[in-house]
């Protein structure tokens, strides 16, 4: 079992560099992704559900762009892969993309809670 | 600067507001195309947009597209966000009119230096726009330095003590000055020289040239004068020695002109004059109809030192017409493209001959702005008329007093007297008290209305029995400007005298021309009557009746004058009737009054 690099969950230097530095804008950033990520997820899951070709890919889109904001790599790829699928219309079995999203978010939002747990500078 | 942030994804487009605040931007947030449209639409609207690719309802390609389509809005400078970095999307989105982009998720460092490079042609931009306008400005004070040199310094006033000619000159300049110019130079009362010319060019470096030319002339007068020891200099030598003075000049700042020099000599009889390759003059000879041309084959001034001007001699007769002009004449194009020409312009002269000069060059102007549908043109429009004055015009009557048979004060109009005829025709027209019985509605054809206290018995009254030969109209002016002028209580104004010939002449000569349908031997009375408050002057001819309400509205291309006499005619009195009697008469009512009307309740 190989254990990702810390890094290509959530790359805090790289997130930090889109706000110029300041943690504290990124704590609110990263605040306002958790608060969004259920309905996300939640899109994701009923677009996968109804194999809705376009709303899969529309959903992935999304939070492959939040993610990938967040310098979180591996949530990315995810997503992206999720939404080639739907762009190709590949919808035969997207469980395994499916299962991968999600486990790769789970991943970033617990690298998430331990930055926001951090005493801030 | 302001920066306006479209995106739907929350994440990212807090991520650059807050970053574009950092670096001090002014931003506004739209969390959707149809948002950012919106803004963008308004006054206040951002110069610089980042636009997300993926929108919902309209796309940042879209919005960058339809905002390239308005041509009033100031230019906005677009940078597009896409996370598909393929080469087609980018080829698209610049197609579209998008400045730059930049892919998704951005990078801080770049996306610095690309805002950067945004503000920077946005200021170019700017100072290109500031210098348009800047330059449109300049342009404007040059045109109306221009305009002012022309009216001050190019355009001379034919003189105002003229003998046995009349003069009268138009010019409608054009945008962009043209450098077109006139003058005139009075030696004696009967020798007159005019000059027309028009230089290459446009703008003050034409106008200053034509000003320059125009010195010249009056140099050239001022040294070959005394030169001569009092005999006038021909009019090739004075274009010699101008041309010894300027073709160098004009050489040397690559510019040439066109000029036309005529010496009008009405002891002699004849126009002498130079051609500098200037458009050919108009000669109408009155009494054949006949339209010739003064031309000569030389070159413009300022072409070639080496070039010798030689004049013309043509003879005129009195009544004869000679119209001036410029290029911008007969270069003038109506919609289709079709340019005016010389024989249009033949045409209208010809068909308006009868027309004062004054009346005559207006009546081009009308013509010319008909026939291209526009009030302004590329060129300047220079027109100068010269009409050597019909026989008896004007020194027939000395002292004003009439030589016409004339009623005293209060006559009664009950018959007019045998003397009004011509001894060598008997009247066959009707008399002045049947005319009046005959009017419209039986009753009174200068229409006074019954509780009009001016109405009753004329103070003054004059008639006169003429030829259809269109060389009577000179006759017919001058038995109206003697009347007006001499007709008791008081004389007419002149203004008022001038207006209502204009009409009397247009009148008659729309009878020589359709009742009489151009026949010469015809009969034609006029009567004419004075009253305190007004003068009237009626028309009448035997000839084919003349219904006004059939005439054409005016047509101004020279094709065909019938609508313009009635129209010139309205114009110039206060009151104008068709009325029939019962002989079958034809007869026309002029009224002109003494002072402006109020208007009628």
């Amino acid at each position: 079992v190989r254990c990702p690099a810390p890094d290509s969950i959530f790359n805090r230097a790289e997130a930090l560099d889109r706000v110029e530095g300041d943690e504290q804008i990124l704590r609110e950033i990263v605040r306002l992704f958790l608060g969004g990520l259920p309905e996300m997820l939640a899109d994701i899951d009923g677009a996968v559900r109804r194999r809705d070709a376009p709303a899969v890919e529309r959903a992935a889109h999304s939070l492959k762009g939040s993610v990938g904001s967040l310098g979180a790599r591996r949530a990315f790829d995810a997503a992206l892969g999720l939404e080639a699928l739907g762009r190709d219309g590949v919808m035969a079995d997207p469980e395994p993309a499916r299962s991968e999203l999600l486990r790769e978010t789970e991943a970033l939002v617990q690298a998430l809670d331990a930055f926001l747990a951090e005493q801030p500078a | 600067m302001r920066v306006l942030i479209a995106d739907d994804d929350p994440v990212p487009r807090r991520m650059l507001e807050a970053v574009l605040t950092k670096w001090d931007y002014e931003v506004v947030v739209a969390t959707d195309g149809a948002e950012a449209w919106e803004i963008l639409q308004s006054d206040d609207a951002p110069p610089l947009a980042i636009l997300d690719w993926l929108m919902p309802e309209i796309d940042g390609v879209e919005v960058c597209r339809r905002m390239r389509q308005r041509t009033d809005a100031p230019y906005v400078y677009f940078i597009l966000l896409t996370s598909k970095d393929r080469k087609e999307d980018i080829i698209e989105g610049m197609d579209a009119g998008a400045d730059d982009y930049l892919i998704k998720p951005f990078d801080a460092h770049r996306l610095q230096v690309r805002l950067r490079a945004g503000r920077r042609i946005l200021d170019l931009q700017a100072e290109l726009l500031a210098s348009v306008q800047a330059l449109g400005l300049a342009r404007e004070r040059e045109a109306e330095i221009g305009a002012r040199i022309q009216q001050t310094l190019l355009l001379g006033q034919p003189p105002a003590d003229l003998q046995g000619v009349e003069v009268a000159a138009l010019t409608i300049p054009s945008q962009q000055i043209d450098g077109d110019f006139y003058d005139f130079f009075q030696h004696t009362p009967r020798c007159l020289d005019v000059i027309v010319g028009d230089v290459m060019g446009k703008g003050v470096p034409a106008a200053l040239f034509g000003a320059a030319v125009k010195s010249h002339f009056l140099r050239a007068l001022s040294r070959l004068l005394p030169a001569g020891q009092g005999v006038l200099p021909q009019p090739e030598e004075i274009i010699a020695h101008v041309h010894s003075e300027v073709t160098a000049e004009f050489i040397g700042l690559e510019s040439y002109m066109t000029l036309c020099y005529a010496r009008f000599d009405q002891e002699r009889q004849q126009v002498t004059f130079v051609d500098c390759g200037h458009t050919k003059t108009i000669h109408l000879v009155r009494r054949t109809g006949e339209v010739r041309t003064l031309e000569g084959d030389s070159l413009p001034l300022g072409v070639s030192e080496r070039e010798v001007y030689a004049q013309v001699v043509a003879p005129f007769e009195e009544g004869d017409l000679f119209c001036f002009y410029s290029d911008g004449v007969t270069e003038a194009r109506n919609q289709a493209g079709e340019l005016f020409g010389f024989d249009r312009l033949a045409a209208a002269v010809r068909s308006a001959a009868d027309l004062p000069p004054a009346a005559l060059v207006e009546y081009l102007r009308q013509t010319v702005v008909d026939f291209s549908h526009a009030e302004t043109f590329p060129d300047d429009l220079t027109c100068v008329v010269v009409r050597i004055e019909p026989p008896g015009s004007r020194e027939v009557l000395p002292d004003g007093r009439p030589e016409y048979a004339t009623g005293a004060a209060r006559q009664p109009a009950s018959g007019p007297p045998t003397a009004v005829a011509p001894p060598h025709r008997a009247s066959r027209l009707p008399a002045t008290g049947d005319a009046r019985g005959a009017g419209p509605d039986g009753g009174n054809a200068v229409s006074a209305r019954p509780d009009d206290p001016s109405a009753g018995a004329p103070l003054a009254w004059a008639a006169i029995e003429t030829s259809s030969a269109l060389t009577e109209l000179a006759t017919i002016r001058a038995f109206v400007r003697s009347f007006c002028r001499g007709a008791a209580p008081a004389p007419l104004d002149e203004a008022r005298v001038g207006e209502l010939e204009l009409a009397v002449n247009e009148a008659a000569s729309n009878i020589m021309r359709h009742a009489y349908a151009g026949r010469t031997d015809a009969p034609i009375r006029l009567e004419a009557e004075s009253y305190a408050d007004r003068i009237a002057i009626r028309l009448f001819n035997e000839g084919r009746a003349f219904d006004p309400s059939s005439a054409p509205p005016p047509s101004f291309d020279g094709t065909r004058d019938g609508g313009f006499g009635v129209f010139m005619i309205a114009n110039s009195v206060d009151e104008a009737e068709y009325f029939r009697d019962e002989q079958g008469w034809n007869g026309l009512a002029l009224v002109k009054y003494r002072a402006s009307r109020e208007i009628d309740a």
